[in-house]
């Protein structure tokens, strides 16, 4: 039963994605829609069921000749994830016009992209994982190609090419973490045609490699990762995509497929090869700092709502790679926080973007004035951006506090210097987001062109939905840290919080 | 029957939250049929409840009290868990205690008249909801805060009320003026907020608690077991410093004393909040810090000389202004920076009654304000005049007032001020100390009667030859509170905070006090009663005073330093990022040329490639000084 759920949660988008071309146009809409919710909803009952979550596995061999089998499986860090994608398809679905054009090809695409998303976080056989997370990149590269904005064509391209650079990488740090397994070499046992070896998680973790290798497959993985999540300077294709992927898509794409690069770095960076993680730590707290400060500055400095959004999204990957390197058990708490919380803002503010764009015909910022203006203006939507924006700022009382608050108390003891950059960069992060919203919502609304339809209700919804969300987390906390808190504290590499009793002065 | 009002004090921050909650109905408008005022009736009504259950609070707790003193501080203790996860388990911990209850009582009573006030002051306007929805929020944040016992929500708290400013000083958001009032207000309060988080994530792993108690009870501890072990390390005295710039942000406080002149840009009636009892929320943690702050002397000289500096010198800048209510809001930053002096002096009895007598006539001076400006379309001082023939009732409400903060007897100004004297005049530093605290009153005492003699003295002027008594709502509540201010010293002396007595009984540091006040309030008089040809300065003088007026160039200072820094790292990071990560396709390198361009960025191609160098070394440089190993402050220590 248990294992039948989890065989499901991929089974559905993966029938739904092949039935879809065959239904009646006005169905792809609803049967994605219904997918996605109950995907959903099987995700709640394994997260709420109280059983074991070691329960949920499935192993079956596939391609023995190759080390791939079916190996599926769930820990603290994998179902939150996978439950984030699978809402973060729920409302890119919701946030889809119904007169989505050429709409089986579209939501099609979407249930592969999803597809590939539960089944990169819920595999435990590294080849699995990377056979989905390169499934992954083929969907959304035809969702930007095909539905994206003016220039959509060049961002599908350099997306593409940044993906599989890094797919390629990724399969190059798998192929050699275990081709210098000593012993590796000697070729399938004679007599079965089986490998002397497996990409299982598990069996990695064992893994008995030179140092010197360990930093070659090491460099591999984060500079594979490096580009997906991305951080400075991997991050070319970010914005270009974000901001000519159609909003839905966003959504998707920063939300949940990003999301790859973090889960990918705690598991076969952290998990596997904590010895070198340790050593390069400093660094890669350092890329994070830089990251965030960058990516801060850059959105002040940019001219267009969606191009701000996507460069923000590069502060926060900084400031996730920062408690990533730190390694606490409370660092790696607020990994997976700002892993949730960070999906659920981002998409909240594509999506609030989206809305504006929509209706205002224009992603400009210099174009936009006095939209709070509660006659003619976009009041609802603008006090959904401004929820936004100050999520993203990490204002108390979101989600976005609650993970910051933990990433910089989980990295402060490892880290000092990089977390106090991360906190410049989380006041930088305020001014674009008043910078935003000063421009945009406050001001005089211009009288020519204010003449726009008001949002609709079903238009609201996914935005409505995300920043409930935003909001109860950042209130109950525990929605964001209670799954993973055993998880997180098997990896953790350095110590917790040190304990005060000691004397200041001794 | 009033003890169950005590044991659920704690109700007192939900009832405006509900309010400020409820108001979201209508802010974008999800309500339209009934139109705004409704709106404004709930947020009233909630407010008038939290009062009402504060007072009756507040009388239980005295009814308990005559059952014997333990009754009295055994405080009732209520927490709600936040939350708890890898070791770390924050709560809000309240504690229901005498001075929390009295706050609340103010807070909320404060809340109560003004919101009858803005009914009045803001007759015509469509912006209810936003404004009464804010102006609750502002409650409830307050009662929270003054409830807390954890550090953690102070900041919290703080850094709501910190966004809670901005979308009230972003009321009339159609003005240029009030859109950069509100952004700077953000900011720069924000800037606070940040260092004391910063604090707040470092002190952490020393004390292992941010409850106050328990940090308070760490620092006796570490006093005791140091006694005379030399100095602390630098590294807990940079902690200590970034724990109290959140109250110098929240105080106004110089440097971050800007935004309160910015936030002048709000409706009047959120002016009354903020003004009288908002920034009191900075003084508050402060005092709750204060066992902390004791350990260095390093911050206590710190809060000395910036609360000192900006006792007089914003106190100076007052006496520049020509915007009404900017020339009040500057003398807020001043009372508070004797605050600071008094908290660096370790005198808490003394910063609590100086936080406990100034919100009251604070509050009155605004709201008599108020009617002036409503009824007479200006707030430039230069433009009134003459009113004490027509409006003598609202220039009696102001000289309560002011009679209530600068050093007169038997107001509670005087007898606050008088402690502080005897305070100062006891540190290492008497002379200088004394010196400043009576020139600090002089120049209150100058600048009130100043605003009193410009608006009410002098001959009436084209916008005040015509100057109705303005709706009843705003008369009634000014006048309301005046009569409270009047009763304050009795108030005072029936609950044993300050004897009344006559001035020789007062103590040595009467008599100086009271001429402070005489000679800055008579030379004000003198040169604005009847205007002085010298009320604005001669040549070089009158440099000084235009520099003043203009906040010290303040804001230009912010402009060219932090402003101009960030915008220049911005626009340098936009324009590298361009050239190196996206600049890889023709086409976005054409999208990025012509953007910026729209930077203003005229480079040729050769600067163009030094710069790139520049960028590059500069990040490399980055990442290696980051990547270097530091020590963790005092993390493991022992």
């Amino acid at each position: 039963m248990d294992s039948l759920m989890l065989l499901l949660v991929l089974l559905l988008p993966l029938g739904a994605g092949v039935a879809i071309p065959f239904l009646n146009p006005r169905l792809a809409r609803p049967a994605a829609l219904a997918v996605a919710a109950a995907q959903v909803a099987l995700g709640l009952v394994m997260a709420l069921g109280g059983s074991d979550l070691s329960a949920y596995a499935i192993t079956q061999s596939w391609l023995p000749q190759l080390g791939l089998a079916l190996d599926l499986g769930l820990d603290g860090v994998s179902l939150p994830l996978v439950l984030l994608a699978s809402a973060l398809t729920a409302m890119a679905v919701l946030a889809t016009p119904a007169s989505q054009e050429r709409p089986r090809f579209y939501f099609s695409l979407m249930l592969a992209t999803n597809l590939g998303l539960v089944g990169a976080f819920m595999a435990r056989n590294a080849l699995l994982f990377v056979f989905a997370y390169e499934l992954i990149l083929i969907p959304t590269t035809l969702l930007v190609a095909s539905f994206g904005g003016a220039k959509r064509a060049g961002a599908a391209v350099r997306f593409l090419t940044y993906g599989a650079a890094s797919g390629l990488t990724l399969l190059a740090a798998v192929l050699a973490f275990v081709w210098l397994q000593p012993g590796a070499g000697s070729g399938p046992i004679a007599g079965s045609g089986q490998w002397a070896f497996s990409f299982a998680y598990a069996d990695l973790a064992q893994h008995a490699l030179t140092p010197e290798n360990q930093r070659w497959v090491m460099a591999l993985v984060l500079l594979a990762f490096g580009l997906k999540l991305p951080v400075v300077p991997f991050h070319g294709w970010q914005p270009a995509t974000y901001s000519q992927a159609p909003t839905p898509v966003a959504m998707l794409l920063s939300g949940a497929v990003s999301k790859l690069g973090a889960y990918g770095l705690l598991r076969f960076g952290l998990e596997l090869l904590p010895d070198t993680w340790a050593a390069w730590s400093p660094w890669i707290a350092a890329v994070g700092a830089i990251s965030a400060i960058y990516g801060a500055l850059n959105a002040i400095a940019q001219l267009d709502m969606r191009r701000l959004v996507a460069y923000g999204s590069l502060g926060h990957m900084g400031m996730l790679v920062l408690a990533l390197a730190a390694a606490t058990p409370l660092s790696l708490q607020g990994v997976v926080a700002q892993i949730l919380a960070h999906g659920l803002i981002i998409a909240l503010l594509f999506c609030v973007v989206g809305m504006i764009e929509a209706k205002t015909g224009t992603s400009s910022i210099a174009e936009l004035s006095g939209l709070l203006n509660p006659q003619r203006g976009l009041p609802f939507t603008l006090g959904l951006l401004l929820l936004g924006l100050m999520a993203a700022a990490g204002v108390p009382g979101l989600a976005g506090f609650v993970a910051e608050l933990l990433v910089f108390e989980g990295s402060w003891t490892a880290f000092p210097l990089p977390t106090l950059v991360c906190l410049v960069a989380s006041g930088l992060t305020a001014v674009y987001a008043v910078r935003l919203f000063n421009r945009v919502g406050f001001g005089r609304l211009d009288n020519d062109r204010a003449d726009w339809k008001s949002t609709t209700w079903p238009e609201r919804l996914p935005a409505m939905v995300l920043a409930a969300a935003v909001l109860i987390a950042g209130i109950w906390p525990q929605a964001l840290t209670g799954l993973s808190e055993s998880t997180t504290a098997g990896l953790a590499i350095r110590t917790a919080l040190a304990t005060a009793t000691a004397p200041l002065i001794s | 029957m009033t003890a169950a009002f005590l044991q659920t004090a704690w109700l007192v921050p939900l009832y405006p939250l509900v309010a400020a909650v409820l108001s979201l109905l209508w802010s974008p408008g999800l309500i339209k049929r009934t139109g705004p005022r409704p709106c404004g009736y709930l947020n009233l009504l909630m407010v008038t409840l939290a009062f009402g259950h504060s007072v009756l609070a507040l009388l239980g707790l005295h009814t308990n009290s005559l059952a014997g003193p333990d009754a009295l501080y055994a405080p009732i203790r209520f927490g709600w868990q936040w939350l708890s996860t890898a070791g770390l388990t924050i709560g809000f911990d309240g504690v229901i205690t005498e001075p929390a209850l009295i706050a609340m009582t103010v807070i909320t009573g404060v809340h109560v008249l003004t919101q009858i006030y803005a009914i009045g002051y803001l007759e015509m306007d469509w912006g209810w909801p936003r404004f009464f929805g804010c102006l609750s929020f502002f409650e409830a944040g307050l009662c929270a805060l003054v409830l807390t016992d954890s550090l953690f929500f102070s900041y919290v708290l703080l850094e709501l009320l910190t966004l809670g400013t901005y979308l009230v000083v972003g009321t009339w958001y159609n003005q240029p003026l009030v859109v950069k009032g509100a952004r700077d207000a953000f900011l720069t309060k924000r800037i606070g907020d940040l260092v004391l988080l910063a604090g707040l994530v470092a002190i952490l792993p020393v004390t292992g608690t941010w409850n106050f108690h328990g940090l308070a009870s760490w620092a006796q501890s570490l006093a005791a077991s140091q006694a005379g072990d030399g100095p602390l390390p630098w590294s807990f005295t940079l902690i200590l410093l970034a724990l109290v710039a959140g109250p110098m942000g929240k105080c106004a406080q110089i440097p971050l004393h800007l935004w309160l002149d910015e936030a002048m840009e709000s409706p009047l009636p959120s002016t009354v909040l903020r003004n009288s009892v908002v920034v009191l929320g900075g003084a508050w943690v402060l005092l709750r810090l204060e066992p902390l702050l004791v350990l260095s002397p390093l911050v206590q000289t710190t809060l000395v000389a910036v609360g000192g500096a900006t006792a007089v010198v914003a106190s100076l800048i007052a006496l520049a202004q020509t915007d009404v209510k900017r020339a009040l809001s500057f003398l807020v930053s001043s009372w508070l920076g004797l605050l600071f002096v008094a908290v660096g002096l370790g005198g808490t009895d003394v910063a609590d009654h100086l936080l406990l007598v100034y919100p009251l006539p604070m509050a009155l001076l605004l709201m008599a304000v108020g009617t002036v400006v409503i009824s007479n379309v200006t707030q430039d001082l230069t433009q009134l005049g003459g009113l004490w023939s027509r409006r003598p009732l609202m220039g009696l409400a102001f000289l309560t007032g002011a009679a209530g903060l600068m050093g007169l007897p038997p107001f509670g100004g005087f007898a606050a001020l008088r402690e502080l004297l005897e305070l100062v005049a006891g540190s290492s530093q008497p002379v200088l100390l004394i010196g400043l605290v009576l020139l600090t009153n002089a120049l209150i005492s100058g600048g009130l009667i100043r605003v009193f003699c410009q608006i009410w003295g002098g001959d009436p002027t084209p916008f005040t030859v015509r100057s109705a008594e303005v709706l009843w709502l705003m008369v009634l509540p000014t006048l309301l509170l005046m009569g409270v201010v009047v009763h304050l010293p009795q108030l005072f002396a029936a609950n044993g905070i300050f004897a009344v007595a006559p001035l020789p009984g007062w103590g040595p540091m009467a008599w100086p006090l009271v001429g402070s006040t005489v000679l800055g309030g008579g030379l004000s008089a003198f040169f604005y009663l009847r205007p002085h040809p010298l009320a604005h300065l001669p040549s070089a003088l009158g440099g000084l005073q235009d520099w003043l007026a203009a906040d010290m160039q303040t804001e230009r200072f912010y402009q060219r330093t932090l402003v101009g820094l960030v915008v220049v790292l911005a626009r340098w990071s936009a324009w590298s990022d361009q050239r190196l990560v996206d600049g890889f396709s023709s086409q976005a390198g054409a999208a990025a040329l012509a953007s910026s361009r729209r930077l203003g960025l005229t480079t040729t191609g050769r600067t163009q490639a030094y710069a790139l160098t520049l960028v590059l070394g500069v990040l490399l440089m980055a990442v290696w000084l980051l990547a270097r190993p530091v020590g963790v402050p005092l993390a493991g220590l022992g």
